[in-house]
This record gives structure tokens, sequence and C-alpha cells, in this order.
């Protein structure tokens, strides 16, 4: 008889774990009592032993997230199967059929349809690409769901239709389906259907607030070094570099300088990136745009000034191409033409990181003692708390200030070869 | 009293199909190898022939005589450029060349001559021409001492397919080869009619005995089904449909499209399957290389990207010659279990 090996119960606090590893591969002959794979709890690590002695059959695998007295694997005796339990049968569509392959694709059916936290970016394979049907790839887009953030269920991990729909189902759809319909007793001026880029940007803003914990760091920064560094440039280049350029450029350093906040919740994973791609809010006629200036931190100013350039210009006109907008990795936005000092800016979901950048402005400041009008720029960092704390997120805004007030550091930004 | 259903052989629709048109209308002629009889051989009582491999034309010679029911030399050539001519001067030529393994020999006749006349004559010409011709191996284990090897188990409609001008009909029942071939008599172009060696059998059926066509450049779909489609051709039409009887018993619902024209293709009523199913799996005999299984996935590929959930798959025979040897032969074609596992493969 099939001996079933199960979540283990720790006592009434811990009724969920995780599997962190099987101690020896499926197949292996085990005795009664020794241990054969380790579970994490929210309190410590467990070892968990064979309930008898005979061949080990894994069911979940590492990784997979466990709720007390599930079936993690078997302890089979000699020519035995292991059973096939109502778990591992898949709700999706072409289910039965499937009953005769390996306890492989059983596996796979489990962690398709039973466990949303074993969902993990599994279906990434060569260079990053994920492995989606077009089907899937459309319905994803459609309804909004990220394709990293899914387990493929298909032959070879592939990303399919019915795993998209298994999100769906799950996941709250990220462009509010409906607002709730207000009585109008006012005197109505205008009606205008809440449809198009308002209402994206509004999913957008929405997905980015029910899923991440922002919090906005905020620092009074000199800026005379910057105003200074920028008349050289504009000078030299005879012609006007945005402030975003040095701003594009400072965020993008010191993300490579305090990488963690480079990075995505994807699925059970926190995703430290590689890449640098720096978006910058851009106002456009009747919304928001985010161009995304790729590799910003190997980039000089003035070549970066010049893509904000051909980037906005492309977004305002309305004829951005799906390249611009797609791939940043943090993003800075800029209300300090506006007369704005300081403001909480929104994350641009998945991202972990924006940067507010306030008007630039000559404060009195104390210089050592004695007050001085310098020029000032607050700079306001809106981060997940998720991915990281407080003391990283202030490290790397100390990052880009430090970089701000570095004579040497601006001039060889601003070298021009 | 109810009337029994009347069943055919696939040859024996094909018979009669012959016959009504040939009745309906006295330009009908038709010629080829041993079509009527044996000369010279009236003493004997031999006035009829075997009637080529699906006895098609078998008892045409009593009815119509030698004048319309012409018995040619072995010269497929010869006879198929008679044809032509014929054809562009007002007779309707039903033409049979025995196994298209040898459409090699009457080639320029078909692809420069029937296929471009009608342009080349800037449309002043029609050409209503029929070419019948016996295609395919057996494909099973029972045909004890193997096939008919190589040169005459062939397959080749994509070689004809691939020709503009003409048309090229595939049945796979005693229903559709009767319709489809009244339907090509009465077409005012070429038409190519691909009759499978081993229907014979698999595809006796209900016929009508009335004159009745089934539209060339439509297909059929033969079963209904959700999770899969699978494209046939002609007796491929029948390895999907037993396959789907395989993947229902394991609870995949498998559509069967039946292609029945090649060229036109009705990609429409393909396309719009998968948009519903999501798989493709197309199942043709003949050999891999520039193949309409491959033309038909490339189409659902292109036209149906967004629907996919897998690749679409085209199931074709070896890249080799027809073996001879029976186990081998069964091996070399595409068959239900080829067809169960490609779909499994699909699904995962």
């Amino acid at each position: 008889m099939a001996a079933p090996i199960t979540m283990p119960s720790f006592g009434m606090y811990t009724a969920d774990g995780t599997l962190v590893s099987w101690l020896h591969p499926a197949g292996t002959a085990v005795k009664e009592g020794q241990p054969v794979l380790e579970i994490e709890t929210e309190k410590a690590t467990h070892e968990v032993p064979a309930p008898a002695s005979g061949k080990l059959h894994h069911v979940l695998s590492a990784g997979a997230e466990l709720k007390e007295q599930m079936i993690i694997g078997y302890v089979l005796g000699e020519g035995e199967k292991a059973p096939v339990t109502v778990e591992t049968r898949t709700p999706a569509k072409s289910g039965s059929a499937s009953d005769t392959g390996s306890s492989r694709r059983k596996e796979a059916q489990i962690s398709s349809g039973k466990s949303q936290s074993l969902l993990t970016s599994a279906a990434t394979g060569d260079g990053g690409w994920i492995k989606a049907s077009p089907l899937a790839r459309r319905l994803a887009s459609e309804r909004g769901i990220q394709l990293t953030s899914l387990r493929g269920s298909g032959p070879g991990g592939r990303i399919v239709e019915a795993d998209v729909l298994a999100a769906a189902g799950r996941a709250p759809v990220a462009v509010p389906a409906g607002n709730p319909v207000i009585p109008i007793s006012w005197r109505v001026r205008e009606r205008i259907p809440f449809t198009g880029i308002r209402r994206i940007i509004a999913g957008r803003l929405k997905q980015s607030q029910s899923a991440a914990v922002s919090l906005t760091l905020q620092r009074e920064v000199w800026a005379k070094q910057l105003t200074e560094a920028r008349a050289e440039l504009n000078h030299k280049t005879g012609a006007s570099v945005p402030f975003d350029a040095f701003f594009v450029k400072f965020l993008a350093l010191a993300l490579r300088e305090r990488p963690e906040l480079n990075a995505v919740i994807s699925g059970d994973e926190l995703v430290l990136l590689d890449e640098v791609n720096i978006g910058f809010a851009c106002s456009v006629p009747g919304g928001l745009s985010v161009p995304v200036i790729h590799g910003a931190d190997k980039l000089s100013i003035a070549e970066i000034g010049k893509r904000i350039r051909e980037l906005a210009e492309r977004a305002r006109a309305g004829q951005s191409k799906a390249a611009d907008l797609e791939g940043g990795t943090a993003t800075i936005t800029n209300l300090g033409g506006f007369g704005v000092d300081g403001f909480t800016p929104v994350l641009n979901p998945p991202q972990s990181s924006i940067l507010g950048i306030g008007r630039i402005l000559p404060r009195p400041v104390s210089d050592s003692g004695i007050i001085r009008v310098l020029p000032t720029v607050w700079l306001s960092l809106t981060f997940d708390h998720r991915v990281t704390d407080g003391v990283p997120a202030a490290q790397l805004l100390d990052a880009i200030a430090r970089q701000m007030n570095d004579e040497r550091h601006l001039q060889s930004l601003i070298e021009t070869r | 009293m109810s009337t029994p259903i009347r069943e055919l052989s696939f040859g024996q629709a094909i018979n009669e199909a012959l016959r009504l048109e040939m009745r309906r209308d006295p330009t009908v002629i038709v010629m080829g190898e041993d079509i009527a009889g044996a000369a010279g051989r009236e003493h004997l009582g031999l006035s009829d022939a075997w009637g080529g491999p699906m006895r098609a034309t078998r008892g045409l010679i009593k009815e119509f005589g030698a004048a319309r029911v012409i018995d040619t030399p072995i010269a497929e050539m010869g006879f198929t450029g008679m044809a032509v001519g014929a054809a562009m001067t007002g007779l309707r030529p039903v033409v049979e060349i025995m196994f298209v393994d040898l459409i090699g020999v009457c080639y320029d006749q078909i692809i420069n001559q029937a296929a471009k006349m009608h342009y080349m004559m800037g449309g002043k010409v029609e050409l209503p021409m029929v070419i019948r011709t016996a295609y395919g191996t057996r494909g099973d284990k029972r045909s004890y001492g193997g096939g008919a090897a190589a040169q005459h188990s062939q397959t080749l409609y994509s070689v004809l397919a691939h020709i503009p001008g003409l048309k090229v009909v595939v049945p796979s029942t005693a229903y559709n080869a009767k319709g489809l071939t009244i339907a090509a008599i009465r077409d005012n172009g070429p038409v190519v009619v691909m009759e499978h060696k081993f229907l014979g059998t698999s595809a006796k059926g209900h016929v009508p005995e009335e004159a009745y066509t089934v539209p060339i450049g439509k297909c059929e779909i033969v079963r209904k089904g959700k999770d899969v489609t699978l494209v046939g051709i002609g007796r491929m039409t029948h390895v999907c449909l037993e396959a789907a009887t395989t993947l229902a018993a394991g609870g995949i619902e498998a559509e069967v499209v039946d292609v029945l024209t090649i060229n036109p293709l009705d990609e429409e009523t393909i396309i719009e399957s998968v948009k519903r199913t999501h798989r493709c799996v197309v199942v043709d005999e003949d050999t891999p290389v520039c193949s309409m299984a491959r033309d038909i996935a490339a189409r659902v590929g292109e036209a149906a990207f967004d629907f996919l959930d897998a690749p679409v798959k085209a199931i074709s025979s070896a890249d080799t010659p027809v073996p001879f040897a029976a186990v081998l032969e069964a091996n070399y074609t595409p068959n239900a279990d080829k067809v169960v596992a490609a779909v499994k493969e699909q699904i995962g």
C-alpha cells in the first residue's frame, strides 16, 4: 500500500509551509523514519521522515506551498504505482486523457490546477523569452495578466490557454471592469466615456496600488553643481539638455550601485534585473505615457537627452512604437516644471521604484553654519516596501544625491569626446 | 415498409457518375488504358475491360460504344494531349491515368497545356477536361507480400496542387466521389480527381441514385469537436476519424475536417475550425517536402496565429520512396496511432 507523505501539523500557528527540497531523488529506496524532505514554515525548517520503507515518489516539487495534510509524495511498495488521487486531476478540459501520462506530467497538472504558489517563472527559457502559445499571449494581454507570473503546464513548460484562464479566474482584472454608477444630481457639463488611455492608466494605477506596498522618501539636495554642469553641457553641445537626462543617468547609476530596487516580484520569486532601463513620465494629450531609455546606465547624458527629445516627440504625436514603451525597470517623473516641490509618485507596475523630481529653486540653506541662498531640488523616491526596506531605499536616494554634488563625477558625465 | 439504403463502393460510385454524365451530355467521352476492353477478343466474350484500378469504366463501352469509350495505347503523353485538344474543341473528355505515378510521362500536357491554355488564349477557350488517377499505398499490414512498391504507390497530388490553373479534388467516400466526379465533369476548366486505390471497401456507403454534385473548393467538417482540429485529405480523413474515436475515449474531442479539394483550398472552413479548437494536426499521405500538409499548416499558422495554443503539426509519409515490404509500408504512411500521439504531444 502506497504510504502518503503529508504536510505535518507543527502546532496551531503553522498551517502553511514551503517544500524546500527533497533529500533524495525519486525512486530512491528509503527506510521508515529516514528524513526524506525538508519543509520551511514561518518559524523554522523541519525534516519530514518517511512514513514507511520503500521507494520514494515525488508528487510536489521544491518551492511548492503546502497546507496541512497536503500530500507531498509517497513511499511505494515493490512494483507499486503512485495512486492517482483527486488532486492529480486537472480541472482543465483535456485532463482525463493524460491520466496515462508520466508522473512528471501529473505534477505539472497539480501545480497548474491546484496551488497558485507554485507559479514561478519557470516558463522563462532561453534569454528571458517566455515560452507561451500565441493564444495564451493574446489572452494574457487582453486580461492584463503578466506572463512572467504564470507557470506553463503545456508541453515543455509552455504557458497555454488553460494557464491564463486559471490565472484570470484567480486574479482581479487589472482594468476596472465597472465602476459603481453614482446617481448624478448636479448639472452635467459633459459626459466623457471612461475608455481608452484614461481607463488604461486607471487600471495600471489601481493595479499598482493593490499589488505594491509603496512608501515615499523625500530629500532636499543641493543642485548648484548640477545646474552648472548642465549649463556647461548645453554650451558644449549647443543644445538644451533637459534636466531629466541627468536624473535618468543618476538613477540608472544609483540602481547599478544599489540593485535591490531594480527588481520585480514574479510569482514566488524576487527577480533582480541585470539591465537598467529608465522610463520617464511624459504628459501626452489626454493622459500620460512613459517612454523608456534602454540601457540608460551605459549612455552619455547628451545621448540620453537626445533620446528623451525623440521619444517624447513621438509620444506626444501618438506615434510611440511598442519598443519605446517596453522594458522599463524604473521610472522618473518630473513635476518641477509645474511648480511642484515634493510629491508621492505612484509606482509603475511591475517596477519597484520611481523617482519624483520637484522644481529646482534658489532656497536658503545652511552652508557650514552660514545661511546662503543656493539652488536645491526635492527628490521623492517611492519604492515597493515588499521588495526592500527603508534603509536600502534611503541609500539609493543618497547614491543619487552624492552624484549631484560630486564635481569630478559630473565632469566625467558631461565629457564629450 | 422502408426501402433498404443503397450502398455502393467508391469505384461503383465513380462508375455511376461517369455513366450518368455520359447519358446527360453527349460531349462527355472517356479515354485511357484498358478502359474499354479487349479489342480482338470479342470471340471470347471479352468485350469489357477490367475497368482500371477502381473498376470505374467497367461496362461503359457496352452502353456508349467505342466512339465515346476509347482504349488508348500505353502513351500518356499522346492521349492526354489528345484530350487537351478535344476539350479545346468542344468535347468533355475524362482521361484516366492509371496510376498517378505515371503522371510524369504526360506532365507537360497537364502543366503547360491543360492548365495554361485558357490563359494563353486570353480566356477565349475553356478546357472542360477531367483527369482521373489512382494514388496511395495500402498502408496496412493486411497486404501480405507488400503493396505496389515505389513506382505504383505514390500520392503526388502536391505536385498537381502546385500548378495554377489546375483544380485538384481528393474524394474520401463513395458519396463525395460521385458528387466530385460529376462536379469535375461539369466544370469548365481542367480538374484532377485523385482516387485512392484502397478506399474501395472502407469508403463503401450510401449513394443516391440520381446525379448530384459536391462543390469543388469546399471542405466538410465530418466530426465536431472542441479540443483539436484534425485535417484529413482523402484516405487520411478515415485515419483522422479513427484517431478521433480513440481520442474521444480519452476525453479529447477532435474535430475532423475533410479537405476534399486541395486546390483551390477552402482555407476559411479550416481556419474557422482552428479558431474554435486552438490546435491543429494536418494529416497527408504525400511525402513531406513541399506538401499539402505543410502548405495547410503554414496557412493556419499565419491566419490563426493568435488563436493557437500549440504549434501546428503536419503528419506526412516518410521522406523516402514507398517501401515494398508490407510492414515497412504500414509504418511509412500516417496512421491513427501517429495522429493520436501528435495530439497528445500538443495537449501535453
